[in-house]
């Protein structure tokens, strides 16, 4: 918890909250930890901020001038955006529970204690920092499958259903040894080096694997 | 006349004698001559006047020509001429008598045959009947009375047509017919019989009954045929008309039968002494008896084994008494199940007035009493419904009069009905309310409309009890009123519970004003901990500055002093909440609406922000101050800010704006009005009452408060709402007593 202990890979907290007292009170502390801080006081002025890539998470008040914090967040859901850490001067039972149930990170009551803060800041940056990895894997992928030809494409199903490449080509009407040069382009332009890790890809990828005949 | 006509042979005889005397004489030929006169006479007159001339000729000859002339004796030569002349006039006269016998005889019998053939004409015509001969061999016919040609439409002849004229007035298969029954007969030499159709002459079809005989010759040959044809047409359109006739009452029968049978009812028939004779099919099928069976008493044997002696015995007296009557009773069907019929018989009588059958019906009324059964279980119920619930209900006539009252009123009047009747129940109300009570039944039974008064009934022990006392009427069906129904509600605990409430509404109300602080504080919470958690953020802050390794001293700094500066705002704070909680007496001291006005928006910003509220207000620079208590009248505010927020929840489709308003009132101080944009007021005049809310979770307590604290201010509290578009609460309260602009 101290600067020595922030990751190189330069995180960035942002703060909304409309209330400037404690804004500035804020954003020393996170700063103080050696985090990028980025406040703003309506939830139209984060929105409108223009994101640098690097994991990040949100410190969300509740009540905001503009849009409730509830909503904002259901705004942001599924946009790819920063996990939420939400604070509140007057919290009550059903809005934790619903900001909860939407994904949030934590639901603290003002005035809160820096540990409980810095806590929940350094979980939503870890969730947000394996979120934006699977994200760069998968991006990775689908540009290694981008490569394949559409045959390719139709031969990956079988491959990866464990299909022989005699069966293989006789489903799809072709030779054995065409099959065997398709397969060998897949792993290749796959980057996949067993037949596993194939499986894998295609998996996160969303390909079905070829259901075999009865 | 007669006798002239009976004299004149005579005298025609004694002139014939005269003349053949005259004649005679010169000729001296007196035989030849009186023969002729005795032949002329017996011829014209008969017997008698020729028996007269041979008189007179004997005399004459013998007088004249015998000898001795002109004398009257004889002698033996003139006998012997005289006698044979005597003898052949005689037989002259007697032959001439037996010729005029025998043409008498032959007359009389040619007149009876003509009147007989009179009458036999006669009779054809009568019977459309004519007769007829015909040859041996064939069947020229070779006589036909006139009533044959009349029957044939033919014209009267002397002469009976020829064959071929016979076989042109029937059809030619009638005719083939007729003439091979003719040779049949004259084989076998019978009678012949038949019927045959006529060519229509006139558009009629006409019918002939054609009968012949033959009549055998002594050696059994056939001499010729004689017969008579007969018209039958009527006969025949007779007979049809009855064959229809029979037809139509065996049709009519069947339907009768078929109505019977099919009639959605059981009906039978019984002798005239009670036995059983017919059932109709519904009845059979019912049973699922065969005919034989019901009739032979089997109709005895699905009456329920309860019921039977019941039916047989009442049957036997309507037998005795020929009166109609019905029963009911239980009968089995088909598949065992009884099932309730009403069974009614009558007599059937003759127009002598005797009974010559019984009929009847059983009708299933198994629904009508299963219904009877019901409705009773129902008055049952409902009767001891009436008795068991806790209430007190009465029955009144249409025109007033008390007609029942349930056991529960009896018992609490310790009365009978008897003394209640006749407005003896108006003894038992309490003297201040007979009055009132009395009024309003008067003009309920005059109006119909409902009775609803409350009153006090005096119980048994001589207590009176508050009742709340409802009266409706019931109509039939036209609109009349037939009866009034009514109920008393013993309200006495709640009067006396009301009572007592009122009693303690203003020890309440101050209860309640101290649970309306802890909705304003938690409502303030917000404003508390918003510079707590920054003062805390800020302490944090500056320790982290202070340990970092350089310390960074200028960003402590700016820290601390931050804590400084909300430190003194949640003190701030803090105090104003204090000073809400503080609850001095009324404390009457100068002060401003807007500045109090100003203060309550303050406290309740955050609250405004998270319900989306937006503020809007007109207020007046240099209110003259009013007097008053600082902390109710924040309260007053306060209130109706909150009522305002609340009933704008559910707008939606317009931004929720509350206006405030002040301004001065001329005469009457300063005026305040806080208006909303939610649907307004249903109830306007219920809003200030106690406990009245129209919201979920509300005491109900919010706007008496605020007036009670309008009035200790000796102010107005009232409200003007238009339905729809939102609701003003407007306050009015008295200026300072020592300003005086």
């Amino acid at each position: 918890m101290t600067p020595g202990n922030v990751t190189p890979d330069n995180p960035i907290v942002f703060l909304v909250d409309d209330d400037p007292r404690v804004r500035e009170a804020l954003c020393s502390l996170i700063s103080s930890v050696g985090f990028r801080v980025a406040a703003f006081g309506s939830a139209a002025e984060f929105l409108e901020f223009e994101k640098p890539d690097a994991p990040s998470c949100l410190v969300l008040d509740l009540q905001l001038p503009d849009v409730n914090g509830l909503e904002l967040q259901r705004e942001l859901a599924g946009r790819e955006a920063p996990p939420i850490v939400f604070i509140t001067g007057h919290g009550d039972i059903p809005s934790s529970v619903r900001a909860m149930k939407a994904g949030a990170i934590e639901f603290l009551s003002k005035p809160f204690g820096e540990r409980e803060l810095l806590q929940a800041i350094d979980a939503a940056l870890a969730v947000d920092r394996t979120a934006r990895q699977k994200r760069s894997e998968l991006a990775e992928l689908r540009k290694s499958y981008s490569l394949l030809t559409p045959r390719e494409r139709e031969v990956l199903p079988f491959v990866v259903a464990g299909f022989a490449n005699k069966e293989t080509a006789a489903e799809l009407g072709t030779s054995e040894i065409t099959i065997g040069v398709h397969r060998g382009q897949i792993m290749r332009k796959m980057s996949a080096r067993s037949l596993a890790e194939l499986v894998r890809m295609a998996d996160k990828l969303g390909i079905a694997p070829s259901i075999r005949p009865a | 006349m007669k006798v002239l006509s009976q004299i004149r042979p005579y005298g025609l005889a004694a002139i014939s004698c005269g003349l053949a005397l005259a004649v005679a004489w010169p000729l001296d030929a007196p035989v030849s001559c009186f023969f002729l006169a005795v032949m002329v006479s017996g011829l014209y007159g008969g017997k008698g006047p020729g028996l007269f001339a041979v008189g007179l000729s004997a005399l004459a000859f013998d007088y004249f020509f015998l000898p001795p002339r002109f004398q009257i004796d004889l002698d033996t030569a003139s006998f012997l001429r005289f006698g044979p002349f005597f003898g052949a006039n005689l037989l002259v006269v007697g032959l001439i008598e037996a010729k005029r016998r025998t043409e008498k005889a032959r007359r009389q019998i040619a007149a009876q045959v003509q009147r007989s053939e009179a009458y036999l004409a006669e009779a054809q015509k009568l019977s459309r009947s004519g007769s007829w001969a015909s040859t041996a061999d064939s069947m020229q016919t070779t006589y036909w009375s006139a009533e044959m040609f009349r029957i044939m439409g033919l014209p009267p002849s002397d002469n009976s047509p020829s064959l071929e004229q016979l076989a042109a007035l029937f059809p030619p298969e009638a005719w083939g017919c007729l003439t091979e029954m003719f040779e049949a007969a004259r084989l076998k030499k019978t009678t012949f019989d038949g019927d045959f159709p006529l060519i229509s002459q006139d558009g009629t079809d006409r019918t002939l009954r054609i009968v012949g005989h033959p009549v055998l010759g002594a050696s059994g040959e056939i001499l010729e045929f004689v017969g008579t044809a007969i018209d039958i047409t009527e006969q025949r359109q007779a007979r049809a008309a009855l064959e229809r006739a029979f037809d139509e009452i065996k049709k009519s029968e069947d339907r009768l039968r078929l109505i019977i049978d099919t009639i959605p009812t059981l009906a039978w028939s019984a002798g005239a002494r009670g036995l059983a004779e017919f059932f109709n099919r519904r009845w059979l099928d019912y049973t699922g008896l065969s005919s034989g069976q019901a009739v032979d008493g089997g109709w005895k044997a699905v009456i329920h084994p309860s019921d039977v002696d019941r039916l047989v015995g009442h049957w036997k007296s309507l037998v005795a008494s020929g009166e109609p009557g019905e029963m009911e009773a239980r009968m089995r069907r088909f598949d065992g199940e009884y099932r309730w019929f009403l069974f009614r018989g009558c007599p059937l009588r003759d127009d002598s007035g005797r009974i010559v059958k019984w009929c009847g019906i059983n009708t299933d009324i198994e629904d009508r009493r299963r219904a009877e059964e019901a409705l009773r279980e129902r008055e049952r119920d409902l009767s001891m419904i009436i008795e068991a619930i806790p209430a007190l209900v009465w029955c009144a006539s249409a025109d007033g009069e008390l007609t029942y009252v349930n056991q529960r009123i009896l018992d609490y009047a310790g009365a009978n009905l008897d003394a209640l009747a006749r407005a003896g129940w108006v003894g038992f109300l309490h003297p201040d309310d007979v009055e009132p009570t009395v009024r309003s039944w008067l003009h309920s039974l005059e109006t119909g409309q409902p009775h609803e008064v409350q009153y006090r009934f005096r119980r048994f022990d001589g207590v009176y009890r508050w009742f709340h006392v409802l009266g409706q009427p019931a109509r039939d069906t036209e609109g009349h009123r037939t009866r009034w129904y009514g109920l008393l509600i013993d309200i006495d605990d709640r009067k006396n519970m009301e009572e007592a409430l009122r009693n303690t509404q203003a020890r309440l109300s101050r209860a309640a004003q101290t649970a309306t602080v802890g909705e304003f504080a938690a409502a303030i919470a917000h404003e508390i901990n918003q510079p707590l958690a920054a003062v805390v953020a800020n302490g944090h802050a500056c320790l982290r500055w202070l340990s970092a390794q350089p310390p960074n001293l200028a960003k402590a700094h700016e820290a601390a002093e931050r804590i400084v500066r909300d430190g003194k705002d949640a003190g701030e704070v803090i105090r104003r909440i204090r000073a809400l909680f503080k609850r001095a007496s009324l404390e009457a001291t100068a002060l401003d609406m807007n500045d109090i006005i100003g203060e309550v928006l303050r406290l309740t910003r955050s609250e405004l922000v998270r319900r989306s509220v937006i503020v809007e207000t007109e207020l007046e620079p240099g209110l003259p101050s009013i007097t008053g208590d600082r902390v109710q009248l924040q309260q007053l505010l306060f209130n109706l800010l909150v009522n305002g927020i609340d009933a704008m929840d559910g707008v939606a489709d317009r931004p929720k704006k509350l206006f405030i308003r002040s301004k001065q009132q001329a005469g009457e101080g300063v005026l305040v009005e806080v208006s909303d944009c939610g649907p307004g007021l249903a109830e306007p005049d219920k809003a200030f009452e106690a406990f009245f809310t129209t919201k979920q979770n509300g005491l109900g307590m919010g706007l008496a408060i605020c007036r009670s604290i309008v009035e200790a201010h000796r102010g107005r509290l009232w409200t003007e709402s238009a339905n729809g578009a939102g609701a003003t609460f407007c306050f009015t309260l008295p200026k300072h007593a020592s300003t005086d602009r």
